[in-house]
C-alpha cells in the first residue's frame, strides 16, 4: 500500500513536472518536442513569491495560534455538553464552514474595518480563524466527547490541580486532533484567496493574491508551477505533522 | 477508622437519608445492590468528587469531608481504563507523587525504586518501560492497582475494577488486593456487582437498598439476622450467573471427583458451598451443600438452557 502510493504520488509530481517545463500544449501529441523552465518565470517573480510565502506562513501560524485559543477551552465546554444545548450549540459554532466562504467574509471586512484592523496580517489571521476554526473544533470536541473524562477525574484524585490536570493530562490527550486540526487550519490559510484579498486591502500580499490571478491566464505552465509552489511544502508540512505528533494509530495493520 | 455519620445526599430523588456507616483498616468492604442504588454515588462522596452536605466523614476522628477532592488521604481505581496513555508503565505508577498536592510529601525519595517494587509487588516485573498500549487488560488493571498504592493509602476505593476481566485473572487480581489491604492495612471500599467476588474476598458486604442499608459477614448469608430480600438478590443471582455444564455429565464428574481431583478451596456462599477444584488441568468450580441436588432438579425442569450444574 504505501509504495503503490509513493509510485501515485511520483506520478502526479512527474506530470507536474513534465507540465511546468512544456511551454506550449504539444497535442495531439503526448509528450513536447521542447523542454524549458523558463516559461512560468516570464509571470512569477521569485522576489515577489518568496516575500509573499513567508506573509502567508506568518499568518497561517498566527491562524493556528488563534484557532488552538479559541477551540481548546470551547471544545472542553462543547464536550461536557449533554442534550439540546450541545446540539444548538454545536450547530452554531460549526456554521462558519456550512455557508460559503464570500458570506462571512463580507461580515468579517465589515467587523475589521470596524476595529481597523483592515491590511494587516492580524486581521487576515484573526478572520481566517472565524472561518477554519471548526476543523480543529470538531475533532478536539469529537475526541473528548469519546473518551469522556475519567482521566482527568483520576489525575484530580490523585492531587493534581486543575492546571496541572489541564496540562499533564488534557494537552497530551488532545495533542493529536489537535495537531490534526491546525494542519487543517494552517491548508485553509495558506490557500485561501477571499479573505486575504478582501482583508489585505492590497497592503499584504499573500502567496494565493499573488498567484491566483496568475492561474486564470491560461497559461499551462504558470498554473502548474503556481500548484507545484503550493503542493510541496504543505506535502512536507504534513509528512513533518504525521510523524511528529504519530498521526497513525497503534493498531496494526489487518 | 473510616466513619460516614448522617449523610443525606440526593439527586433528583433521595438516594442517602441520614446514612451512617463505619469501615474499619485491613478490611475490605464489598458494595452490592441493584442499580442506580447509589454505590457509586458513595464511592464519589468519600473520595471529594461530590462535596457531603449535611453529614461527616471521619478518618480517626479527623473530618475529611471538609477536605477537596484529591487532598483525602485515598485513592481510586475505576473499572474503565484509566490509565494515561502518554505515559509509559513507571510515569503512570509515580504519576500520584508528582503532583501538586503530593509532591513535596514524595520529594527526595527514589520514585522509580518505589515503581519497581510496586510492579514486583502485582507481579509485572520488568514492565516499568513498556507502553500501556502493549499490555493487556488484567496487566492495565495490574498497573492501575499500583498506582492507586503508590501513595500508600489509608483508603482504597474500588469502582468494578475487574468487571470486565476474565474469571482466571479476576481471581488472582482479588487475591492480589486482599493480600495487600492486609499488608498495608488500608480500609478498602469495593463496588462490585460480581455477588460471588463480595461473598469470597470481602470481609465484609455493605448490601444498599432504597435509601437503606444493611451490613453483614459473607458467612451470615442465610442467617435470620440478613433480611429476606438480601438473601433472594443474592441467591437468584448466585445461581443465573455461572457458567453451567450439561446435567448428563454429572454423574461421571461426580464419579471421577472422588479420585481424580484435586480440591483447591471451599468457600460458604451462604444457601451452599463453592469449591474450587481442578480437574484434568483446568479448574473449575464446584457447588455442593443442602440444595444442590433440588437446584439440579429445578434447573432441569424450568428451563432446557438452564439444565446444568454450576462450573466454570
Amino acid at each position: 500500500m504505501k509504495k503503490t502510493l509513493t509510485v501515485l504520488y511520483l506520478f502526479l509530481f512527474a506530470q507536474l513536472i513534465l507540465w511546468i517545463s512544456t511551454p506550449r500544449l504539444p497535442y495531439p501529441k503526448l509528450f513536447s518536442r521542447t523542454y524549458s523552465f523558463s516559461e512560468p518565470f516570464r509571470y512569477i517573480n521569485l522576489t515577489d513569491i518568496s516575500s509573499s510565502f513567508l506573509v502567508s506562513l506568518e499568518i497561517g501560524f498566527l491562524c493556528v495560534i488563534f484557532s488552538v485559543l479559541f477551540c481548546i477551552p470551547t471544545s472542553l465546554f462543547i464536550a461536557r455538553l449533554t442534550g439540546k444545548t450541545k446540539f444548538i450549540l454545536s450547530t452554531l459554532l460549526y456554521i462558519p464552514v456550512l455557508a460559503p466562504i464570500l458570506l462571512p467574509s463580507i461580515g468579517l471586512y465589515e467587523f475589521m474595518y470596524e476595529i481597523n484592523l483592515i491590511g494587516s496580517i492580524y486581521g487576515i489571521a484573526l478572520a481566517q480563524c472565524c472561518v477554519l476554526y471548526p476543523y480543529m473544533l470538531k475533532p478536539i470536541e469529537g475526541l473528548l466527547t469519546t473518551e469522556g473524562f475519567k482521566s482527568e477525574v483520576v489525575a484530580r484524585h490523585f492531587g493534581a490541580s486543575k492546571s496541572e490536570t489541564f496540562l499533564k493530562v488534557t494537552m497530551p490527550r488532545i495533542m493529536r486532533p489537535l495537531s490534526q486540526g491546525a494542519f487543517f487550519v494552517f491548508v485553509g490559510s495558506f490557500n485561501d484567496y477571499i479573505i486575504s484579498f478582501l482583508l489585505g486591502d492590497f497592503k499584504i500580499k499573500t502567496l494565493s493574491v499573488i498567484l491566483y490571478p496568475l492561474m486564470q491566464s491560461d497559461n499551462r505552465a504558470t498554473s502548474a508551477m503556481v500548484i507545484a509552489i503550493y503542493t510541496i511544502p504543505l506535502v512536507i508540512l504534513y509528512f513533518v505533522v504525521t510523524k511528529t505528533f504519530k498521526w497513525r494509530t497503534h493498531v496494526k495493520d489487518i | 477508622m473510616l466513619k460516614i455519620s448522617n449523610l443525606d445526599f440526593s439527586y433528583k430523588k433521595p438516594i442517602f437519608q441520614d446514612f451512617n456507616q463505619s469501615f474499619r483498616e485491613g478490611e475490605r468492604t464489598s458494595v452490592v445492590g441493584h442499580s442506580g442504588v447509589g454505590k457509586t454515588t458513595l464511592l464519589r462522596l468519600i473520595s471529594g468528587e461530590i462535596q457531603t452536605s449535611p453529614g461527616t466523614i471521619f478518618l480517626d476522628e479527623q473530618d475529611i469531608s471538609i477536605l477537596p477532592l484529591g487532598q483525602r488521604p485515598l485513592a481510586i481505581m475505576f473499572q474503565e481504563d484509566s490509565l494515561f496513555e502518554h505515559l509509559n508503565v513507571q510515569e503512570n505508577i509515580i504519576f500520584p507523587l508528582k503532583t501538586k498536592h503530593n509532591r513535596k510529601r514524595f520529594q527526595g525519595l527514589d520514585h522509580e525504586k518505589m515503581a519497581i517494587d510496586l510492579l514486583i509487588k502485582v507481579g509485572l516485573e520488568g514492565f516499568n518501560r513498556r507502553k500501556i498500549s502493549e499490555l493487556s487488560g488484567g496487566q492495565k488493571q495490574r498497573v492501575a492497582l499500583a498506582r492507586t498504592l503508590i501513595l500508600k493509602p489509608k483508603i482504597l476505593l474500588l469502582d468494578e475494577p475487574f468487571s470486565a476481566l476474565d474469571e482466571q485473572i479476576k481471581f488472582e487480581l482479588n487475591t492480589l488486593v486482599t493480600e495487600l489491604v492486609s499488608e498495608y492495612q488500608t480500609i478498602c471500599i469495593q463496588i462490585t456487582h460480581d455477588l460471588k467476588e463480595s461473598l469470597t474476598y470481602s470481609q465484609k458486604v455493605l448490601f444498599l437498598g432504597a435509601c437503606s442499608s444493611f451490613n453483614f459477614l459473607p458467612s451470615e448469608l442465610q442467617s435470620t439476622s440478613v433480611p429476606k430480600e438480601i438473601c433472594q438478590f443474592f441467591n437468584s443471582a448466585l445461581l443465573e450467573d455461572d457458567f453451567f455444564i450439561p446435567i448428563s455429565e454429572l454423574s461421571s464428574i461426580e464419579q471421577e471427583l472422588s479420585y481424580s481431583v484435586k480440591c483447591l478451596n471451599t468457600i460458604n456462599l451462604g444457601s451452599f458451598y463453592e469449591t474450587m477444584i481442578e480437574y484434568k488441568g483446568n479448574r473449575f468450580k464446584y457447588f455442593h451443600g443442602e440444595r444442590f441436588d433440588k437446584e439440579i432438579k429445578l434447573y432441569a425442569k424450568t428451563s432446557s438452557k438452564r439444565s446444568y450444574i454450576n462450573i466454570s
